[in-house]
């Protein structure tokens, strides 16, 4: 009797945010591979096609060009934000002079959102704004238009993004290093390690699971990036900028073909799925 | 553990030098925010406007309607925010704490929608939203967000730390199930209520693509929403501009500043435990 009412008490704590997540979430991930196999313009019926969203998709140029603007994005902002974001983690020895305000500084644009940070940057990045001019102060002549040349708009983004992400990152790494029990760095120095072999003999294999995060989490919060690109140069100039959220709002909510536009979405929940599935993985060979 | 000289130097050159460049942007949208519009693009340009210019900021309220994007950012991100703390402890603590069929297969729900990228979620969620007739509605950007796969696993996690002999010796003395958890397990789980409701305000207040999509009532828009607006309509100048993003980052930013530990830990460390 008691424990029938305890787990009735149970079940009744669950069942609000599981209907919340049933409906938002699991009914309209199921919702969108459906009407991928279908043609819907939201005022017809949808109309079964089977794969075709996915083969013309797979032979639209744009979607291609799309894909390769997102994959040197990530490449780009990826790589430098990995190495820089360790880096500070490295030297952020909380005995510094200061450590504790610039920790507070350097996270302190994760804290605002991205609409703010992309009207900014367009007034940082304007062709008379504070960059060039500050280029031009230290003898860089170049008087760049970094939004609407289609050589420098991907690496405003690359700069943009950085600067936003970077004190997350080097907050998760921080964070990995001080489970390090410094007795390990103690003994390799003992043992005559300079300081590059304790970094890649160490700390490097012992940070591998804060890595494996990092990465995933990187990829996520990058693929998903969508209102700088939005509000600061809507894919352009000539596609140049067009990441594939972009891509996939202009199909569905510009053009409503949101057929298509679900066969994206689903596409790209595979993809980070299967880097989360991958990350898993790694880290449990890692534990093992 | 000491480092060597150079690389001791060198480390705090470039956490200096980064400092720098994080703080840069945010000084100029403050700045911005205040000077007149030939002070914007002169050259070489001032750092400070000569005389700073409130005006920017009333004209916000005066001309356009940000006092009610302000209204309605602080309504939808608090109820949000209150809905949330709720409803994802209580589900949290049911899959802590208690034993009943069907657990393991919620449990695992919960695990694979944490997973799933928003953004990608954004094209069927509105699909789903336009058939339940919500769209236009203050409940269409609420109810999505009232409860989150992140918020229910953090609390789970948190909770499965609690003693059972606390919760035995509640109800052994004749405490109510709903008693026990607001009186005993809610005080208890503060820390991790700190981090979910400073992540899920900020998540909230900051959010873009979906009340974008799910919105055509100006009358509803919230902060961003307001701010993107603007800058689409072509005689808006950058002061202006600036104004508007200050205003919109006051919020969180003061948050921030007096809650900064709490900031950095709930989002990270959450993230790394699971």
């Amino acid at each position: 009797m008691i424990q029938r009412r305890q787990q009735l008490a149970g079940i009744g704590f669950l069942v609000p945010a599981l209907l919340v997540l049933v409906s938002f979430l699991a009914v309209p991930a199921v919702y969108a591979l459906a009407i991928s196999f279908t043609r819907y313009d939201l005022v017809n019926a949808p109309r079964f096609i089977g794969l075709a969203n996915y083969t013309s998709l797979f032979a639209d140029p744009q979607f291609w060009a799309s894909t390769r603007v997102t994959v040197l994005f990530l490449v780009a902002t990826g790589v430098p934000l990995m190495a820089l974001s360790l880096a500070l983690a490295l030297a952020l020895d909380e005995r510094l002079r200061g450590a504790r305000i610039m920790k507070f500084v350097i996270f302190a644009p994760v804290v605002v959102s991205e609409v703010v940070a992309a009207v900014v940057w367009r007034f940082i990045l304007h062709p008379y704004g504070i960059l060039n001019e500050l280029l031009f102060r230290i003898g860089i002549d170049a008087d760049i238009s970094w939004l609407t040349s289609p050589a420098t708009v991907l690496w405003a983004f690359v700069i943009l993004t950085v600067w936003k992400q970077l004190g997350y990152f080097m907050v998760i790494f921080a964070t990995g290093l001080a489970t390090i029990p410094p007795e390990y760095h103690e003994a390799a120095q003992i043992d005559g390690a300079g300081a590059w072999r304790r970094f890649r003999h160490v700390t490097l294999p012992l940070l591998r699971p804060t890595m494996l995060f990092a990465i995933t989490m990187m990829f996520v919060i990058l693929l998903n990036s969508f209102a700088p690109f939005y509000l600061m140069t809507n894919g352009g100039p000539a596609g140049a900028s067009e990441v594939i959220s972009l891509f996939m709002y202009n199909l569905g909510f510009v053009f409503l073909d949101f057929g298509r536009a679900s066969a994206v979405a689903i596409l790209m929940m595979a993809v980070i799925g299967l880097v989360s599935v991958l990350q898993f993985t790694l880290f449990r060979e890692q534990a093992t | 553990m000491r480092k060597p000289a150079p690389l001791r130097i060198g480390g705090y050159a470039a956490l200096l030098a980064v400092s720098g460049f994080a703080l840069l942007p945010i000084f100029w949208m403050f700045s911005g925010s205040l000077k007149s519009g030939e002070e914007l693009f002169q050259v070489p340009t001032p750092w400070l406007p000569a005389v700073p210019r409130f005006e920017n900021y009333t004209v916000l309220f005066r001309e356009m309607a940000f006092g009610s994007y302000l209204w309605n950012s602080v309504l939808t991100a608090g109820a949000t925010t209150a809905l949330n703390l709720l409803l994802s402890s209580m589900a949290g603590y049911s899959l802590a704490k208690f034993r009943y069929r069907g657990r393991g297969a919620a449990f695992w729900l919960v695990m694979i929608t944490l997973l799933l990228p928003l953004q990608a979620a954004i094209v069927p969620l509105y699909l789903v939203v336009r058939d339940m007739g919500l769209l236009n509605t203050r409940a269409a950007l609420i109810l999505p967000f009232a409860a989150t796969p992140f918020g229910i696993f953090l609390m789970r996690q948190y909770m499965l730390s609690l003693p059972d002999e606390l919760l035995e010796a509640a109800r052994i003395d004749g405490a109510g199930e709903l008693r026990i958890f607001l009186r005993i397990v809610l005080p208890l789980s503060l820390p991790a209520l700190a981090a979910l409701g400073i992540f899920s305000f900020m998540f909230n207040w900051n959010n873009f693509l979906w009340p974008l999509v799910a919105l055509d009532n100006r009358a509803l828009f919230t902060l961003p929403l307001g701010i993107a607006m603007m800058q689409g309509e072509y005689a808006t100048s950058f002061h202006q501009l600036m104004a508007a993003a200050s205003f919109a980052s006051l919020p969180v930013l003061l948050l921030y500043v007096f809650l900064q530990r709490h900031f950095t830990n709930s989002m990270v460390t959450s993230g790394i435990r699971g």
